[in-house]
């Protein structure tokens, strides 16, 4: 590669380590980090070195003592870990088919870029059309673990083969962990794909029959990952 | 490896067992800076309290997604904790209040909460050597990346309030990246 185009390169990841990019840059660090990245030996070190030095700028910061009620706070919401999810008794079935199904079939309105914007539109549109259907329904989601509203909420309709996610503001996930969206049908589980939160309102198109499955789970897992199990389920919602 | 990123590692892989003490000693080397830069960035105890909050929890949740083969457990956890405040200030559209105050170096570092945070010995070396490194660089230098990292303004944002253009912002954030880290290499 011509020595200019690691300087661009360069520069991105720095913006990217940062989380200072928008627009066009976000969408090109995307693209590299997903197609050039992974195989460049040299723009992996750099995106290290470049991640370990801006993780380092948080000691120039004063250290404050958080609020002595914090730690338990926390305590009071860490929920035993016996191993992956609280789903133990689901099954998998063709993880590797839904993995492909996810791939080529879930649809996220991303909602923050320009280039997005006609995809955003089309996706916002198809869920309305969706919702007026006379035998669509719309039922919000729960919380998991305390049964609060969620800021997630379903549509969907007998014997299609998809459904939608209106989501409203989801909180961000960790670092390297997305969204996973999880079908039981009581019996088996199918992993239905995952998605990054967006802030806003966007809308996911997932490519499954809803009143085949009983109940729906979204979960944290790992970025890439093509899990076997549920993760971390956050909120979910009965047929 | 330095021992404190190695004590990290264990601590990590207990935490990733379920050990809620663990999680208790990781919170108490890290929940004093993941706060100090969490109020820094959003400005408000309350906020920045949802902040250390959200992290930890993620933290316990989702612990795999620390991978050791690609940094250090500190970089990972200080990093998500600036993502997520990031996040928060763009979400709570207040940047431009904040702008001119968490801009300016000199202002902040009037504030020394330090005092009554006990931390260990490495990370108060680091963070010695985090701050001599800052003030080794250039204004121009520093300014762009506290723009971007307190600030949380991104790189266009960066070049409107300055009034330069965004290949500039761009190269010097990347040089000021680059001589931070060489200086900081040299000390590890």
């Amino acid at each position: 590669m011509d020595p200019r185009e690691h300087e661009r390169i360069d520069e991105l990841m720095a913006g990217y380590t940062l989380r200072s990019l928008s627009g066009e840059d976000a969408a090109e660090a995307d693209r590299l980090l997903s197609e050039h990245v992974p195989g460049c030996e040299r723009c992996r070190a750099t995106l290290l070195a470049l991640s370990d030095t801006v993780a380092d700028l948080a000691l120039a910061a004063d250290p404050i003592a958080p609020p002595e009620t914090l730690l338990p706070r926390l305590h009071r919401e860490l929920e035993p870990r016996g191993g992956r999810s609280g789903l133990g008794r689901w099954t998998v079935v063709a993880a590797g088919i839904a993995a492909v199904l996810i791939t080529g079939g879930i649809a996220v309105s991303m909602g923050l870029r320009a280039g997005d914007l006609q995809e955003r539109n089309d996706l916002f549109a198809q869920a309305l059309r969706f919702s007026q259907r006379p035998d669509a329904e719309t039922a919000p989601l729960v919380g998991s673990q305390d049964s609060d509203p969620a800021p997630v909420s379903e549509v969907s309709a007998p014997d299609v083969d998809h459904f939608y996610l209106v989501c409203t503001d989801m909180p961000p996930t960790p670092a390297g962990v997305v969204y996973g969206i999880w079908l039981s049908d009581g019996v088996e589980a199918v992993f239905a794909g995952s998605f990054e939160p967006r802030p806003g309102v966007w809308v996911v198109r997932v490519p499954f029959d809803r009143s085949r499955f009983d109940r729906i789970v979204i979960t944290l897992e790992a970025v890439g990952s093509s899990p076997e199990a549920p993760g971390q389920p956050v909120w979910e919602a009965a047929a | 490896m330095r021992d404190g990123d190695r004590e990290d590692l264990d601590l990590h892989r207990r935490l990733t067992a379920g050990d809620r003490a663990a999680f208790d000693e990781l919170y108490r080397r890290y929940a004093p800076t993941a706060y100090g830069i969490a109020y820094r960035l959003t400005g408000q105890r309350l906020l920045a309290q949802d902040v250390v909050h959200d992290a930890f929890l993620a933290l316990w949740r989702a612990p795999e997604a620390f991978d050791a083969a690609r940094g250090a457990f500190r970089s990972f956890f200080l990093s998500l904790v600036h993502h997520r405040a990031v996040d928060t200030i763009r979400r709570e559209e207040r940047m431009r209040a904040r702008h001119d105050r968490a801009a300016n170096l000199e202002a902040v570092a009037g504030e020394d909460h330090s005092e009554s945070v006990v931390e260990e010995d490495f990370i108060v070396r680091r963070r010695r050597e985090v701050r001599e490194a800052l003030a080794d660089l250039s204004a121009d230098q520093r300014e762009v990346l506290e723009m971007a990292y307190f600030a949380g303004m991104t790189q266009v944002r960066i070049a409107e309030a300055l009034g330069i253009p965004l290949g500039t912002v761009k190269t010097r954030t990347f040089a000021a990246l680059r001589k931070l880290r060489s200086v900081l290499e040299t000390e590890d």
